[in-house]
């Protein structure tokens, strides 16, 4: 019975990892699966260096086809702590015209919060002034509807612009506050 | 020999508390250039692919004048995210070839060579590393070659200098514990048992309610009972696994072990409450399998010969069960079962396909144990990245086509206004209106005299002028677009067609290498159930063996009482 005790107490050691090894990794067939998983994960490894160039060259070709240059306009949305709004949506008025609305998963306000941007909106705009308007939706304190709206005339020159929508907390306030900022 | 055994259970520990130091230790930074930020926002979405074609082309568009260093640091880190650890060592390199970097830089690139020779396996590789790494470290860089570097001497034998780097390394607030539980493995490793006890004592008792913080206290109690238990000391031991959360990810193992702390003190009845608990839960965890052939075991020490047999029996009956259900999921493997299940989970989440898979797959069944064998995952995580790749290069395929079309008709849009525009070009229109503008002024200044018609002459002139300006712009954009626009359509024409020829060879090779990956994925998943039968195979001829034995002795011995 002691022996049997012994092979049970191996046994609850070895339950975790040792005696699945001693059953993986030792015979000839295992070696051979190991070496297809290496080689087949050399091959993986180019093709997706292979794939991010392809996408690198196409998204490169995509804005010089559509959005050129002289008339390109992209809109970000960034997060400056944001701990009093909790964003849901934002809608994205140009000339009185809306152009994106987009509704927000929780892992994307996540990055949000710790400091990534979002590029919202891609597009183009003749010289001259025109008006955004963005309008930021979420829950605020005690689950109460936020509807906020932000304004800001951008004078579009020859080559691109960027426009970055900015939720700011406002420590004395309290309260979340929206600004634009355009990137030179 | 039980040493042994103790020692790489904690090993197997200590590792995994290394994975998370590293999956935690990176840390936001402020964007200065908005690409930067928009990269970011694919990276702390897990996004790695979309995170690096980002930070690639902001490289390339000179977007990121203020995070330089940072983003080739930042691009080799998320390759290596992303599985890429040719490529991600050729970008440290090259930042250490660069003497123009800080030591800063050089550091953190030298950590990373670090880690990808230890991912491989590659021990003096990454020791080699790991040494160069010196001078002033932000509290992250400090914290992670610590860690490292100790689990690289231990794997060595080299315990004294693990310890000594451990408790040499100052660490913030967060990681503290970590250190200190890796710590308090290595004096034990090290011989210093009560050293090493006091220093995992105190770090079960860390405080703190974060998953994380909970699954840390759990592991530190979990390797003091196992270690009071090498030594024999059976209620230290039982009292440390006690504490292990009993809904915890670690309490089936906490609950095996605290039934043979009271097994080996001789207090079987008490052995048979946490194996009882055990033994009721799936069936498909060994700990549980073995739970099932330890309690008739205590049964039988306590001379309960009667229960012993029929828990015996029920445990060979449920063991044999498994062994069915595993030939039902091997079959289900074998007939593209696991592929389907992969396939329908959305390719572009990157994580959570366990939680979209089918809930009565066979598969599944078993799909705690599967991922827990680190090739299997491993062949996972590359047949996901696969299936998006295709997905992507097919999404490509689609999209080229459109800007193929779109392009075929700006240019004969093109074509077709060109003959008018070439036609105002060519006829002496402005000429005809130079003329006319010299001829008015030529009458201007011979006729003095009257105002009124002075007045409308040179009305005339301006006019003139001003068309003249006009027409003179309109020429000039028209000679400009005359030469920029069929070179820039010849331009866009060529790269879609090289793109179009890349995207088709790119299908073709994903195609062939996804097939060979799923040969691949099956046969793991159906080697790994094959190990476990045997496992299984071997538990139903232990308790076979017992049953037969008391059999055996209630034969010679008819005083004992089998039936209760």
């Amino acid at each position: 019975m002691k022996y049997s005790l012994l092979l049970l107490f191996r046994k609850l050691f070895l339950s975790s990892s040792i005696y699945l090894l001693a059953y993986a990794g030792t015979t000839a067939a295992d070696d051979r699966t190991a070496a297809t998983a290496a080689s087949l994960d050399e091959e993986i490894q180019t093709l997706k260096n292979e794939v991010l160039a392809l996408n690198r060259s196409l998204f490169m070709l995509e804005e010089e086809l559509l959005f050129p240059a002289s008339t390109q306009v992209a809109v970000f949305v960034s997060m400056d702590v944001g701990n009093y709004f909790p964003l849901e949506s934002v809608q994205l008025k140009i000339d009185d015209k809306v152009v994106s609305n987009y509704l927000y998963t929780r892992r994307e306000v996540e990055a949000l919060h710790r400091g990534g941007v979002q590029r919202f909106y891609m597009g183009n705009l003749k010289s001259g002034e025109h008006e955004l308007i963005a309008i930021f939706t979420g829950t605020g304190p005690n689950g109460r509807d936020y509807r906020r709206g932000a304004d800001f005339i951008v004078n579009k020159r020859p080559g691109a612009r960027f426009v970055e929508l900015k939720i700011v907390d406002n420590e004395s306030s309290k309260q979340p506050d929206f600004s634009i900022k355009v990137w030179e | 020999m039980r040493q042994g055994y103790c020692k790489y259970m904690l090993l197997c520990l200590l590792l995994s508390c290394s994975q998370q130091i590293q999956s935690r230790e990176a840390s936001h930074a402020s964007v200065k250039d908005l690409q930067y930020g928009e990269m970011l926002f694919y990276y702390y979405q897990q996004d790695y692919f979309n995170s690096i074609v980002r930070l690639e082309i902001a490289r390339e568009q000179g977007r990121l004048p203020n995070h330089k260093d940072e983003a080739e640091l930042m691009l080799g880190g998320l390759v290596l995210s992303y599985g890429m650890r040719n490529t991600a060592r050729d970008i440290f390199q090259n930042l250490l070839d660069d003497d123009q970097h800080d030591l800063s830089v050089h550091n953190r690139a030298w950590l990373y060579l670090a880690k990808i020779s230890y991912q491989r396996g590659d021990l003096p590789g990454a020791s080699n590393a790991i040494v160069k790494i010196n001078g002033e470290m932000t509290p992250a860089t400090r914290t992670a070659t610590a860690n490292l570097h100790s689990l690289l001497l231990i794997e060595k034998g080299r315990n004294a200098a693990a310890i000594d780097i451990l408790k040499n390394t100052r660490s913030g607030k967060h990681w503290a514990p970590y250190l200190k539980y890796n710590l308090g493995i290595a004096q034990i490793r090290n011989g210093e048992l009560q050293a090493g006890l006091d220093t995992l004592e105190s770090v079960s008792k860390t405080g703190g309610d974060t998953p994380a913080q909970r699954l840390l206290r759990d592991k530190a109690n979990l390797a003091l009972g196992y270690s009071h238990l090498e030594q024999g000391e059976t209620t230290a031991s039982s009292q440390a696994l006690e504490q292990v959360l009993i809904a915890g990810p670690l309490s089936n193992k906490a609950l095996l072990g605290a039934g043979w702390a009271n097994a080996e003190a001789g207090a079987y009845a008490q052995a048979l409450i946490p194996w009882t608990e055990l033994a009721s839960r799936n069936v498909t965890d060994p700990a549980v399998q073995e739970a099932l052939i330890a309690v008739p075991y205590a049964m039988a020490k306590m001379e309960l010969y009667g229960q012993a047999i029929q828990h015996y029996q029920e445990s060979i009956t449920a063991l044999n069960d498994e062994k069915r259900q595993l030939d039902i999921s091997i079959n289900a493997i074998q007939n593209g079962e696991l592929l389907k299940q992969l396939q329908q989970s959305d390719p572009g989440t990157g994580f959570g396909w366990i939680q979209q898979l089918d809930l009565d797959s066979p598969v599944l069944h078993y799909q705690t144990e599967l991922m827990a064998s680190h090739g299997f995952q491993e062949a996972v995580k590359n047949y996901r990245d696969l299936l998006f790749l295709r997905n992507n290069l097919d999404n490509w395929a689609h999209s080229v086509t459109t800007y193929d079309a779109m392009l075929t008709a700006r240019q004969s849009r093109y074509q077709s206004q060109l003959p008018a525009a070439q036609q105002a070009l060519d006829s002496n229109a402005f000429a005809t209106l130079q003329q006319r503008k010299a001829a008015l002024a030529d009458t201007i200044a011979s006729i003095e005299s009257s105002e009124n018609s002075m007045w409308q002459k040179k009305q005339q002139l301006s006019e003139i002028e001003t068309l003249l300006q006009q027409t003179g712009k309109a020429i000039g954009k028209l000679q400009q677009a005359d030469t920029v626009t069929p070179a820039g359509f010849s331009a866009f024409n060529q790269e879609i067609s090289h793109r179009k020829t890349d995207i088709k060879q790119l299908q073709t090779r994903a195609s062939r290498i996804t097939q060979a990956q799923e040969i691949l994925l099956e046969q793991l998943a159906v080697d790994e159930l094959v190990a476990q039968q045997a496992r299984i195979e071997h538990y139903i001829i232990q308790a076979r063996l017992a049953l037969a034995q008391i059999y055996d002795s209630s034969l010679n011995n008819p005083a004992k009482r089998i039936i209760q």
